[in-house]
């Protein structure tokens, strides 16, 4: 795709995402998130208005293959206040089906997520598995056409709301492995299978989407559900998590870039001696250096998502962009709260509920000292450090 | 049953606006998006063809340095092609030219069962092209259009009053002004988007059209002087003694809304 494609393609994702956002918008979305309610509509509105269907090719029911479509998607629902966590999750779930299903996967999988039918979340993190995935205890034995699940997820975000599990066990023990990237193994489970059980985390998001405690007790998979090669489920998570880090990306590019938009909003009017306080150099200083990063996090986001969809290996482009996006986004916010001065802590303001969940991309999916470790490795060809 | 919408395409409310104090015109050479008044008549005008079972909306809009974004918008949400008259000619037209020149239009595409506009449009407006465009085709006009039904060659509607609605029948083909807030404008979906790209859209002058003389020439009216809208007067606050109501009754009264 030429840049002036992308271009465009951004902008058309854009314009049809108005129609979700006329459905639920900010205000909607954190009274939602203090009171309860689904995000449901804002998702028949995605699917009416043919934007699940990015992402997807048209065999399946899709406008066409690629993560720039749902990337952009993501950007605007976050720049709009109103990110929508199930859709990244399903978008990203979406790309290892493609890349690593059956044929019969993909029609089970693809073809009704277009439709809103089906929704897809993910869980790899454990208590004692976050940073470190390969130490995960959740383990599939294979009995005969189907795996015996069991094991404890944690952090497992919009559960509830999902369908299927994107679920990654160990279907060959640590102990059993010289190699410790082998041995994993990726599993789409039904949420309503026997044994499947969540538990609400309390987490201060500020989002009506919820994590979870998913228990999984003796859960029978069909081994038609292992997308990919068992054991090698690194090779599936590959096109997994490089969308993954894509799609965050554009969630805190976002979501900075409406609070860096309510930030200037703002500093226009308050005028605490008489002028505006946007007319101070003090003042604008953080907003505009922000919006600098964020645009430079922007480009190397899209870059990126140009490398991924023309099969190059997205990793370096991917982990960068998720760095450079959050930490832009995290800029923003902080400069935004700082003009807002003590109303930013008023609940009313909606400013300071912005802070949980931009500080969060710091960490989640992955934290930026583990990119940085990458970028060590990979890039720079130092020592490993950990 | 075909359609013609006469949209307007205008410079963003939500971006400060903009006098020429040279014209006192309204400044409109940044982007131009679809006036929201106009979304409804678009929104009508799919709807009636659906209702109709076949045919099709078409759009005509006047607007410099052949703008088209509004047109896109409109043609994302359904209509099937487009008329844009863009000439630096037409700079300082006035209403009636501005009729005109859409009406021609409206001829260059064969006309229509119906043709359908705003009441007034959002950024600078009189009121009054709607009208004008169907004294210049000869058509009968219905001003204030809430509800419009078709019945073979005749038109019902309900045309806003103060007091309530009117009940009027009109022959097609004819012209309407619709209000704004009487339908849902529906948003563009992906698909729609994607397939405005392609639909016909043509780009014509106001000499391809054979009107002049038009703009400042063309113009029988000129705008002397512009001055500050006044400011909006404090609000009324009644304190609550037990028999606010009867004072929210007859304040609601006084504006006829009850
Ligand atoms: C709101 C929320 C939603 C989430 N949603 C999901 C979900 O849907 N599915 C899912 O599977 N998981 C989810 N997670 C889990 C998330 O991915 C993990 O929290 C994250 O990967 C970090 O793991 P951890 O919490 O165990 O941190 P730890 O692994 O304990 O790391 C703690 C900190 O130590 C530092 N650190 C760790 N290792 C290194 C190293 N090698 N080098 C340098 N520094 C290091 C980092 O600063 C890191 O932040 C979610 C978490 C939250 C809070």
């Amino acid at each position: 795709m030429t840049i002036n494609a992308q271009q465009e393609l951004r902008i058309d994702v854009r314009e049809a995402s108005k129609g979700v956002v006329h459905v639920v918008d900010r205000a909607e979305y954190v009274r939602r998130a203090r009171e309860g309610g689904t995000l449901d509509d804002a998702w028949k509105a995605m699917a009416d208005l043919g934007l699940l269907g990015l992402g997807v090719g048209e065999q399946d029911g899709g406008s066409g293959e690629g993560i720039t479509g749902p990337v952009a998607l993501m950007e605007a629902l976050s720049e709009a206040g109103v990110p929508p966590v199930l859709y990244l999750l399903t978008a990203f779930a979406r790309t290892a089906i493609q890349r690593h299903g059956t044929d019969e996967q993909r029609r089970r999988f693809l073809a009704p997520t277009v439709t809103g039918q089906m929704k897809i979340a993910f869980a790899i993190t454990e208590a004692d598995a976050g940073t470190n995935s390969f130490a995960m205890q959740t383990f599939a034995g294979r009995d005969g056409d189907h795996y015996v699940l069991n094991g404890e997820k944690l952090y497992i975000s919009a559960a509830d709301n999902a369908d299927y599990i994107m679920v990654v066990a160990r279907t060959t023990r640590r102990r059993d492995t010289e190699d410790r990237r082998v041995g994993l193994s990726v599993l789409m489970v039904d949420r309503h299978t026997a044994g499947v059980g969540l538990t609400p985390m309390k987490i201060d998001l500020h989002s009506p989407e919820r994590q979870f405690f998913l228990h999984l007790d003796d859960v029978h998979v069909p081994v038609e559900n292992l997308v990919g090669v068992q054991d090698d489920g690194m090779r599936t998570l590959f096109d997994a998590l490089n969308p993954e880090r894509l799609l965050v990306s554009a969630w805190a590019i976002g979501l900075g870039q409406h609070a860096l938009q309510r930030g200037v909003d703002y500093v226009r009017e308050r005028s605490p001696f008489g002028t505006p306080i946007g007319s101070y150099q003090a003042v604008q200083h953080p907003l505009a250096r922000a919006n600098a990063h964020l645009a430079a996090a922007r480009v190397m986001l899209y870059a990126a998502c140009e490398a991924f969809d023309n099969g190059e290996d997205p990793g370096a482009n991917a982990n960068m962009a998720k760095l450079l996006a959050s930490e832009a986004a995290n800029a923003a916010a902080d400069a935004v709260i700082q003009s807002f001065g003590g109303s930013a802590f008023d609940a009313d303001s909606d400013i300071v509920t912005l802070w949980p969940m931009i500080r969060l991309l710091r960490i989640a999916p992955i934290n930026n000292e583990m990119i940085l470790n990458y970028i060590s490795e990979r890039i720079l060809r130092l020592p490993k450090s950990y | 049953m075909n359609v013609i919408v006469c949209v307007k395409q205008i410079p963003d409310p939500a971006l400060p606006g903009a006098l020429d104090s040279s014209s006192n015109t309204l400044k409109r050479d940044g982007k131009l998006i679809l006036d929201e008044s106009d979304s409804y008549g678009v929104e009508m005008a799919l709807q009636l063809v659906t209702a109709a079972g076949g045919g099709e909306v078409s759009l005509v809009s006047m607007a410099p340095n052949g703008e088209v974004s509004g047109l896109r918008t409109a043609l994302a949400m359904g209509a099937a092609k487009a008329i844009l008259v863009s000439d630096p000619a037409l700079k300082g037209s006035d209403a009636l030219t501005t009729a005109k020149v859409l009406a021609a239009a409206v001829q260059r595409l064969g006309g229509a069962d119906l043709i359908i506009g705003a009441t007034e449009s959002s950024d600078g407006y009189t009121g009054t092209v709607p009208e004008q465009i169907a004294e210049i085709l000869g058509l009968p006009s219905v001003t204030f259009a809430k509800k419009v039904t078709i019945d073979g060659s005749t038109m019902h509607i309900e045309r806003q009053t103060e007091q309530g609605y009117d009940e009027v029948t009109s022959p097609l083909p004819a012209l309407i002004s619709v209000t704004a807030g009487v339908v849902e404008p529906r948003y563009p979906s992906f698909k729609g988007i994607m397939a405005a790209k392609s639909k016909p859209l043509e780009t014509v002058t106001a000499a391809d059209l054979g009107i002049t003389p038009v703009g400042w020439d063309g113009a029988g009216q000129t705008i002397v002087n512009v001055s500050q809208a006044e400011a909006r007067k404090a609000g009324e606050v009644i304190e609550d003694d037990g028999e606010t109501f009867t004072k929210v009754v007859s304040y609601l009264e006084n504006l006829k809304l009850i």
